[in-house]
């Protein structure tokens, strides 16, 4: 983007550019305008996790994205009084996309397993940003929409028995 | 005061004139006299002239034309004089008239209903009172002198005229009613083409804003003929009436002046015939001559006072009629006494709320809370909890229904009543610029001017506002902010001493745990928390001009930067900087505090730099005047890798600023060793924060969890050294920024939460006035609510969030603007209805 590189000043990838990179790959972001895109990567912040540091605690409410540039990071329910390990993320996965649109309780919890690097965006800061870009909101919601459907049809497809028996709880996406 | 108009009760119904009657009226009838003596004086040389020429002149004799020239003279400065005493009048009149005007339409604006404002748009307030309502104030002190003096001096002329001879006079007169008659008709048609104007300049903005919008879509289409016609038909429409109306006020200012210019013609042709026959004489016919062109000058400003008056009137009715609403409660009881103490019962019955399009968003609700009750308004989104809060809280009039407050209507209470008597946290509280402390106080303030009493002797203690704090859980954050405060040397020197020894202490604890946390000053390492100019520095500035922000501009400090080799290299990174804040910031509309504390640039700066960036798009720097190289240093200096992720450093880059270190200590040893000391352990730093100090080194992470935890483990060692209260003290100085922009929500509704506490009142009502706080802040407000207020002060809470609710005495589940059930937690989960439902998170059906 500026000629400066050659002249040394700044000439590592700065975070911002890096968060940038990245947010441009996320399907939740795919549809913001890239002058939105910009602002959203600058106001993020990139954060150590030691092993055993919660990120988000099951039950509290969510009030970040987060993404994970290093490290390993483990997701845990409490289930009958002990914590349930659901699935490992490594380096590339991202969660808390809910929480940036609503901010409400996380149903899991997720700390580090070895010392983690994350990309934080915070609600906070994203609302700002979106309260100011009108066309930011239908573009998430968008995306999101998106999400749930090609997840309800995966989860169809994979599971044709479990859908006989656990009908019920199905059709999220005839929301 | 005679002349005391009725006006009518609404601002908004006054006419613009009713302001005339209602301004200084001493000075208008000061006005009216100076007037009066204005227009004899403005007479008077013309008689002198008569008599200078015909006495003095045709009689030769000196004596009388000094005698008479020392009257004119006299008559003319003392005319001058006059002119400017009735300027200045009519100035104190219209600014008096202006102020008061503003005043008066500021207090009906804010109290206009919550709906006009949700329409209305801030910039349109603001024009119309900053700037529509300046020309009626102009007008209001023209109002009486302009005509007056002038109608008034056109009949002195004219008498004068007449005087010296009616026939002359009759004949230059008579083209007046002419002009009377014909311009205000040719005023009527430039009126309706200046109207015309308006509509089609609409017109085009509208055609110009869609041609941007849809810019893709004619260049896909290549529409490009397409668009230039219709452009060019409302050019063209534009151009006629534009074209119109420029030719209606020249038609208008010239033919004045042609009815102007007619009445010499007259003169000379009639005159000059009497005066040769000898009937009439030369100096009558100079005066004469005179006076009529003298009549030009008042006829004109006739002319302009009454375009003028049009206009203003045109501007003062579309201020009016845009604030054209009432009111919907009583601010203050009829007759003055302090406001009512009411118990905390809540009585509704029936209650309905109606808003256009007959939507009801309450259909008739009912409950009632006894004082020192809780109790939680719950259900789905839109199912009119906060409606039924707001019609409590006054702010929402409902259509019908009774609802109570310590047996008071409420919709028939003065808000001063209510306000004394509940504490209203609403969902998203407001806090204005200022300080901590200054917002804490808002309620507490206005109920003691409610009370006639001096909010400064009244103010609660240091004590009380600490304890509220604490209950609200901002004690850590104004702490937080208390020891980011940055002394000046020569300052609070026992604080600072105090400072060192907690330095101590506080590593011999906790410098184990500090090392992953903290970044410590240490000289041989780059320090990525702390600005290139503290990184250059490495110390404490003694003298001004070495300061972080005087840096820039000390020639001292210049001078080693090129000795250094450092300026090219700072200069580039200033640069980089400007450029991609400029490129990040330029499109957001609005930009608060939030998106500059990643940037080194400023908030007020932005506009300066933004003007720079268009320069520096040139790779060749060279051009730069000395004044961008100094921004652009500035920029450099400031900048701090592990805050400011927008650029990064180059490990070359942070060598040679280290390299640059140690030149700098040698130079400042070699030349001016006074002017910086070098950082120690034993010294305070004055350029870097309290908690900096305590650390010796700046925290890695901004992480709010981390500040916490270093603050919670701080402030034992503070009230060790008895400094914790001095250090909150200076936390409630906090400025806060505009819409407290400075504060995360969570604070901003601790501060507002903490506002209705120090008040106290019989009724609190919250409006999910916890939503933005974490689970711990959640559950220690709520534990206050049901430890200390319970039985005292009767609470209703709005709950979004249920994990809270089973310390109150009383639930009620809203459904679609009813009621559905209420009851305590227990029996409606018992009961396995609605709040179970709600609780359980399964939506009845699916």
């Amino acid at each position: 983007m500026s000629s400066s590189t050659e002249h040394g000043a700044a000439a590592k990838d700065c975070e911002y550019s890096e968060f940038l990179e990245i947010m441009r790959g996320l399907p939740l972001f795919a549809r913001v305008p890239l002058e939105v895109s910009k602002v959203l990567a600058y106001l993020s912040q990139a954060e150590t996790f030691q092993p055993g540091d919660f990120l988000v605690r099951e039950g509290e409410h969510a009030e970040a994205f987060f993404y994970l540039t290093r490290g390993r990071l483990q997701v845990t329910r409490q289930a009958n009084g002990s914590a349930v390990s659901v699935k490992e993320l490594g380096p590339g996965a991202s969660f808390g996309g809910l929480a940036l649109i609503l901010g409400a309780k996380s149903l899991y919890s997720v700390s580090a397993m070895e010392e983690a690097e994350v990309m934080i965006l915070a609600r906070e800061k994203f609302l700002k940003t979106v309260q100011r870009f009108p066309q930011v909101e239908p573009a998430l919601l968008r995306s999101l929409a998106e999400h749930v459907l090609a997840w309800e049809e995966r989860f169809l497809n994979r599971h044709p028995e479990e859908f006989a028996s656990l009908g019920r709880d199905f059709g999220l996406s005839l929301f | 005061m005679p002349l005391r108009p009725k006006l009518p009760e609404k601002i908004y119904q006054r006419s613009l004139f009713s302001w005339v009657l209602t301004s200084n009226l001493k000075l208008q009838i000061l006005l009216m006299a100076v007037i009066m003596v204005t227009v004899a004086v403005r007479v008077f040389p013309l008689e002198m002239q008569k008599k200078i020429i015909n006495e003095a002149i045709g009689g030769q004799r000196v004596d009388l034309l000094l005698f008479y020239c020392g009257y004119y003279l006299v008559a003319v400065v003392s005319a001058s004089g006059l002119k400017f005493l009735i300027n200045a009048i009519q100035t104190v009149i219209g600014q008096q008239s202006l102020a008061d005007m503003r005043k008066k339409l500021y207090a009906h604006i804010l109290t206009l209903p919550i709906s006009f404002f949700r329409t209305a748009s801030p910039g349109m307030i603001v024009s119309a009172l900053v700037t529509e309502v300046a020309n009626s104030g102009d007008f209001i002190g023209q109002a009486i002198a302009v005509p007056v003096t002038n109608v008034l001096t056109l009949v002195a002329f004219a008498a004068y005229l007449f005087y010296l001879n009616p026939l002359l006079a009759g004949l230059s007169m008579i083209l007046y009613p002419l002009a009377l008659i014909f311009v205000p008709m040719m005023q009527k048609r430039s009126n309706a083409a200046n109207r015309e104007r308006v509509d089609s300049g609409r017109a085009m903005s509208t055609m110009i804003g869609e041609t941007v919008a849809g810019v893709h879509e004619i260049h896909g289409n290549a529409s490009f003929r397409h668009e230039n016609n219709r452009f060019g038909a409302i050019t063209d429409q534009q151009y006629k009436v534009r074209l119109r109306w420029n030719l209606w006020k020249f038609a208008i200012k010239n033919s004045n002046n042609f009815f102007q210019s007619l009445g010499p013609f007259v003169l000379f042709l009639v005159g000059g015939w009497l005066a040769i026959n000898g009937r009439f004489d030369l100096g009558a016919l100079v005066a004469f001559l005179s006076a009529n062109e003298k009549l030009y000058d008042p006829w004109k400003e006739l002319m302009e006072f009454y375009q003028n008056w049009q206009d203003s009137t045109v501007s003062y009715n579309r201020v009016m009629e845009y604030f054209a609403t009432d009111c919907q409660f009583t601010l203050e009881p009829a007759t003055e006494r302090t406001p009512l103490s009411l118990p905390g019962l809540v009585e509704v019955k029936d209650l309905v709320m109606e808003v256009p399009g007959g939507i009801r968003l309450l259909k008739g609700v009912s409950m009632t809370v006894e004082p020192g009750q809780h109790l939680a308004l719950v259900g789905f989104s839109g199912s009119g909890k906060s409606t039924l809060a707001l019609c409590i809280a006054q702010i929402y009039k409902y259509s019908s229904g009774q609802c109570r407050l310590g047996g008071q209507e409420i919709a028939e209470m003065a808000k001063s009543d209510l306000a004394e008597n509940i504490g209203f946290v609403p969902q998203h509280p407001f806090i204005f610029e200022g300080s901590i402390k200054e917002n804490l106080l808002y309620s507490v303030h206005a109920r003691l001017v409610a009370r006639g009493l001096d909010p400064a002797e009244h103010e609660p203690s240091l004590d009380r506002l600490i304890e509220v704090i604490q209950q609200v859980g901002l004690f850590l954050d104004v702490l937080g902010f208390g020891l980011n405060t940055v002394f000046r040397k020569g300052r609070k020197e026992n604080l600072v001493h105090k400072v060192v020894s907690i330095r101590a202490a506080y590593y011999t604890e906790q410098g184990r745990e500090l090392r992953n946390l903290v970044e410590f000053f240490e000289e041989g390492r780059y320090l990525h928390h702390s600005s290139v100019a503290a990184n250059i520095l490495f110390g404490n500035p003694n003298d001004e001009a070495y300061l972080p922000e005087n840096l820039p501009g000390n020639a001292d400090f210049r001078e080693f930067l090129a000795e250094a080799g450092l300026d090219l290299m700072l200069t580039e990174l200033g640069r980089e900087l400007a450029m991609r804040t400029v490129d990040i910031l330029g499109n957001v509309p609005e930009a608060d505090a939030t998106f500059f504390q990643q940037t080194p640039v400023l908030p007020e700066e932005f506009a300066a730099y933004s003007q720079l960036a268009e320069r520096l798009v040139r790779p060749d720097l060279s051009d730069l005047s000395g004044e961008e190289r100094g921004m652009l240093l500035k920029l450099a200096l400031r900048f701090t890798p592990g805050l400011h992720t927008l650029a990064s450093l180059a490990a070359a880059s942070e060598s040679m600023l280290l390299k640059g270190r140690s030149m700098f200590m040698e130079r400042i040893a070699a030349r001016a060793p006074q002017a910086v000391t070098f950082y120690r352990r034993e010294d305070y730093i004055h350029s870097q924060t309290i908690l900096d100090n305590i650390l010796f080194g700046k925290l890695k992470t901004e992480s709010p969890k981390v500040l916490d935890t270093v603050n919670k483990t701080i402030i034992r060692l503070l009230i060790q050294e008895d400094m914790l209260e001095r250090i909150v003290e200076l936390g409630l100085e906090f400025q806060v920024g505009t819409h407290g922009d400075r504060l995360s929500g969570g604070q901003r509704q601790k501060v507002a939460l903490a506002r209705s506490f120090l008040k106290e009142p019989p009724l609190l009502l919250l409006d999910e006035a916890t939503s933005a706080l974490d689970n711990a802040s959640q559950a220690r407000i709520q534990n206050l609510l049901d430890t200390r207020w319970k039985g005292k002060a009767t609470v209703i809470a709005v709950v979004h969030r249920l994990d809270t609710i089973m310390g109150y005495d009383k639930i009620a589940v809203m459904k679609a603007g009813q009621i559905v059930e209420t009851g305590s937690y227990q029996e409606l989960m018992d009961r396995k209805g609605m709040l179970y439902e709600l609780v359980h998170g399964t939506r009845g059906g699916s």
